[in-house]
Formats: structure tokens, C-alpha cells, sequence
């Protein structure tokens, strides 16, 4: 390699590994690419905080394991999705519901007003960390089917059809879930900011 | 049925947030890489340490097959296992055999085919942290059975297991930074040796801990400043600043040796601060 390509090399980091023709991703390739995508997945499914590195070590650990069967048959992306959704079920026997998720959010169910965050952010950052706990307090409150298919299809963004290759579900099993979901979720949604303007009363 | 949308304006602005920052990648990176250690694939960490002459050690790797798995981070390094130079405790432990020839260490090729190092995890960080940290084997092959052991010095996930004729070639009995223990073996007081000090390294940058990597570095640069190690001790060096947030380090490093095996390595832990690691090369040069 031609020393100035290393800082091509390096500015493509984040870019699709394994571009070059026949080459497969190679393990540090899809750290750097996919680790904070396993990241934000673990702890948008529900993992607690404290739970995070456990679940992301684990799917890296498998990843390591099973890269080399990768089939290139659909996106990595999804196929690194699926395995994170299911080291997740695997974990989620060991958290407790009580273990602090998506922090920082004051318990919503006992009326209190959220806790600022500790730490000055940035506004934008702190705004969407707020969110980020809030959706996170509502994903809790639907079970842990409905809890995926919101992440994967209000998050992540997948089609109906990507959600069924990641939890190996019928597309249309994905539709009509989804549907109840969202539904499950508006309520939820609903009952939050009610119970907001109450408070503000 | 699509989301309400005060719904969907919640999970807009939440898509943002909850993200890692650079200490969560290189805190689960090192568990990560520590646990691979463990579990017999030496992978990035692997990568790291090994120079091989494949040709040279293929004679001793016959019959042996490369672990299953360790090939995916090392895919441009023989990894062979050594029959001669392995004690069958270490084989039963699981450990990853890497065998090395570097040039310089000709004495080690002269005695014996190669210097097998294995990585296994010790259940201690690090002596300075836990005081149960597992000391470094050295079984002595052919003299005896019963292994000698030596407190370990800032490497405890390190099983070095060397052959007899290498302990005198390349002795680890000194080691700079020591835990504060008294040692349990007299030898021949010498400096550690170029493998032995990059195990140091490895061990120290699998379990995060930057300082330890770079004195280390700084040790292997003063005892042996054009050792064959030299450019993995660079990598490690480049690795550890970038932990604690510099990589200018690893800038000159891929600059150096762009097409080194750790280039992947560096740029997963470095990456995340593409912005100043993607400038290109000073013009001029």
C-alpha cells in the first residue's frame, strides 16, 4: 500500500467494510463500524444501563465467532441486528425491572418531575437524551415483542420485510404486530402527557 | 396504522440521544479483547504481539491446525502451534500458541523451534489493582515438570511459557514497574525480553490500562531501540495514546507502516476520532 493511502484507509473507517472486491469485513472493520449501532440497539431494547457492556461484549463475542458464515445474503446491518435482538432476549431473564435504564429519567409512575442531568450537555445533546429516557420509559411499559418491532421500525428505521429477516417473523406477522404496537404505544404516549398537564396544573 | 405524532416526533428526537462515547468503545473493546484472550482466540491482541516467519515454523506446525477463529483479525499471520515447545498443561488450558521468530532473537531459534506464548486471562486485572493476580508461569520443559513461578510483573494475563534453552536466551525475571512482591526465583538478573515485554503490552492494553502500555513502550524503546519488535511496540504505543486521546500517534504510526496488521486495530479504537486521523499527509512529504 502506498503510504498516503493510509489516510484513505483511515477516512474510509466508517465506511461499508470490506469494499475492496472479495474481501470480507474483518473483525476490528466491524467494531469500529457496527459498535455503536450494538450499542444504541442493546440499550433501545431495553437493556439497563448497567447491562450495556455485558450484552454489547456478548454480540461482538459472537460476531467474532460467526463472521466467517456471513453469507453476504442481506445486509450485515441487519444480520448484526438480529443477533444483538437475540442476545438480548437471552439477557433480559437477568435484568430486574427495577435495574436503571435509559437514565437519566426520574420514575415517571411516581409523579415526579425528571432530574436534570447532572452533567451541563449541550443543549440539543441533553434534549435528546431526554427523549431518549422518555421513549425509553414508554418502551418499558409494553412487553418486550412490541418493545423490538417500535426500535426496529420507528428507530432503526427497517422495512417490514428487513424487521422479519431480523426476528425471523412472516412480513406479515411484522404488520399486524407492528399495528398493535404502535397502538399499545400511542396509549401510552397518551397517558404520559396527561398525566404532564395535570401536573402542570 | 402509522404512529400518532406526537409518537413519532418522540422518537425522532430521541434517535439521538442514548448514544456511546469514546470511553464505552474502548472499555468494551478491552473486555472484549480480554475475553477472546481467555477463550483461546488471540485475535486484535493476538495481532498485536506476533511477527512470524511462517516458512520457518510451518516444519514445527505440522499436524497442528491454526485455532479456529483466531484467523479472522490475524488473517495475514501464521498462527502455528509448536509441539516441542508446548507443555501439554498449557494445551489443555485452552491458550492460544503463537509462535514467533523474530530475528533478532536467534539464540531462542537456535535451542528450540520457537517461542510459544500463550495468551490465557488471568481472573486479576492487574497486580497494582488485584492483589490475586496470577503470577507467570515459566515450566522449564526438560529439566522438570514442576513450573517455576515469577511474580507477574505488569502482565498478569500473560502465560509465557518458554522452552529452557529460551529462558536463558530471553529471561523475564526482571521486569520494569514491578508489583512490590518479592521475587520467588533467582536467575540471572538480565532485561525482558523484546516478546516479553510486547505480552506486557498486550495485556496491559487489554485491560485498558494506557499507563502500563506506555511504560512498557518506553522500556522496549530504550533496551531495544531498533528491535525487531519495534513496530509493534510503536502500534501499542500508537494504541495507548489513543486511548487517552491523542492520535497523532497513530497518524505517523499509519503513515509509517500503513499496510501493518494492527491498522485495523488502530483505526476501530481511534476511529472515533476520525476527524483528526483522517488528514492526509503533510504536504511535501
Amino acid at each position: 500500500m502506498h503510504p498516503s493511502s493510509a489516510a484513505t484507509a483511515l477516512s474510509s473507517a466508517e465506511a461499508t467494510p470490506a469494499e475492496a472486491p472479495g474481501a470480507r469485513a474483518t473483525f476490528d472493520e466491524v467494531y469500529a463500524e457496527y459498535f455503536e449501532m450494538v450499542w444504541c440497539a442493546a440499550r433501545r431494547l431495553g437493556t439497563p444501563d448497567a447491562n450495556v457492556d455485558d450484552v454489547a461484549q456478548d454480540v461482538f463475542l459472537v460476531l467474532h465467532r460467526r463472521l466467517a458464515d456471513y453469507d453476504g445474503h442481506g445486509s450485515l446491518r441487519s444480520w448484526i441486528y438480529g443477533i444483538v435482538v437475540r442476545i438480548v432476549r437471552d439477557h433480559r431473564r437477568t435484568f430486574r425491572r427495577k435495574d436503571a435504564r435509559c437514565v437519566p429519567l426520574a420514575s415517571d409512575a411516581n409523579g415526579e418531575a425528571p432530574v436534570p442531568s447532572p452533567a451541563p450537555a449541550p443543549s440539543d445533546v441533553a434534549e435528546r437524551n431526554e427523549a431518549f429516557a422518555l421513549l425509553c420509559a414508554l418502551l418499558d411499559e409494553l412487553d418486550d415483542e412490541k418493545r423490538e418491532l417500535l426500535v426496529l421500525s420507528e428507530l432503526e428505521e427497517m422495512t417490514a420485510p428487513e424487521i422479519a429477516d431480523v426476528i425471523g417473523a412472516p412480513v406479515q406477522t411484522v404488520y399486524s404486530r407492528l399495528r398493535a404496537a404502535r397502538k399499545a404505544f400511542d396509549q401510552a404516549h397518551a397517558r404520559h402527557r396527561a398525566r404532564e398537564s395535570r401536573r402542570r396544573v | 396504522m402509522t404512529l400518532s405524532k406526537p409518537s413519532r416526533d418522540l422518537f425522532e428526537a430521541a434517535a439521538g440521544g442514548g448514544r456511546p462515547d469514546r470511553g464505552d468503545r474502548l472499555r468494551v473493546r478491552a473486555k472484549i479483547d480480554k475475553r477472546l484472550a481467555a477463550t483461546g482466540a488471540a485475535a486484535a491482541v493476538g495481532a498485536l504481539a506476533t511477527k512470524t516467519a511462517a516458512g520457518t515454523a510451518a516444519a514445527g506446525a505440522s499436524g497442528f491446525g491454526a485455532i479456529a477463529g483466531a484467523g479472522i483479525a490475524m488473517g495475514t499471520i501464521a498462527k502455528v502451534v509448536v509441539p516441542l515447545v508446548v507443555v501439554g498443561a498449557a494445551i489443555t488450558a485452552g491458550a492460544v500458541h503463537v509462535a514467533r521468530h523474530p530475528a533478532a532473537a536467534t539464540q531462542a531459534t537456535q535451542a528450540a523451534p520457537a517461542v510459544s506464548v500463550s495468551l490465557r486471562e488471568a481472573p486479576a486485572a492487574a497486580p497494582s489493582v488485584e492483589p490475586r493476580a496470577m503470577p507467570i508461569a515459566v515450566p522449564v520443559p526438560v529439566a522438570s515438570s514442576e513450573p517455576v513461578a515469577i511474580p507477574a510483573p505488569v502482565a498478569p494475563p500473560a502465560h509465557v511459557i518458554i522452552p529452557a534453552p529460551v529462558v536463558a536466551a530471553a529471561p523475564i525475571g526482571r521486569m520494569p514497574e514491578g508489583s512490590g512482591r518479592n521475587e520467588t526465583i533467582e536467575r540471572e538478573p538480565a532485561p525482558p525480553s523484546e516478546v516479553a515485554l510486547l505480552e506486557g503490552m498486550n495485556a496491559a492494553l487489554a485491560r485498558g490500562d494506557a499507563a502500563a502500555t506506555l511504560g512498557l513502550a518506553s522500556e522496549h524503546a530504550r533496551l531495544y531501540p531498533g528491535g525487531t519488535l519495534s513496530e509493534e511496540r510503536d502500534g501499542a504505543r500508537a494504541l495507548a495514546l489513543c486511548m487517552v486521546g491523542t492520535t497523532s500517534a497513530a497518524r505517523e504510526f499509519l503513515r509509517a507502516h500503513p499496510s501493518s496488521p494492527l491498522a485495523g486495530r488502530l483505526r476501530a479504537v481511534c476511529g472515533s476520532r476520525a476527524d483528526s486521523i483522517q488528514e492526509p499527509p503533510a504536504p511535501g512529504q
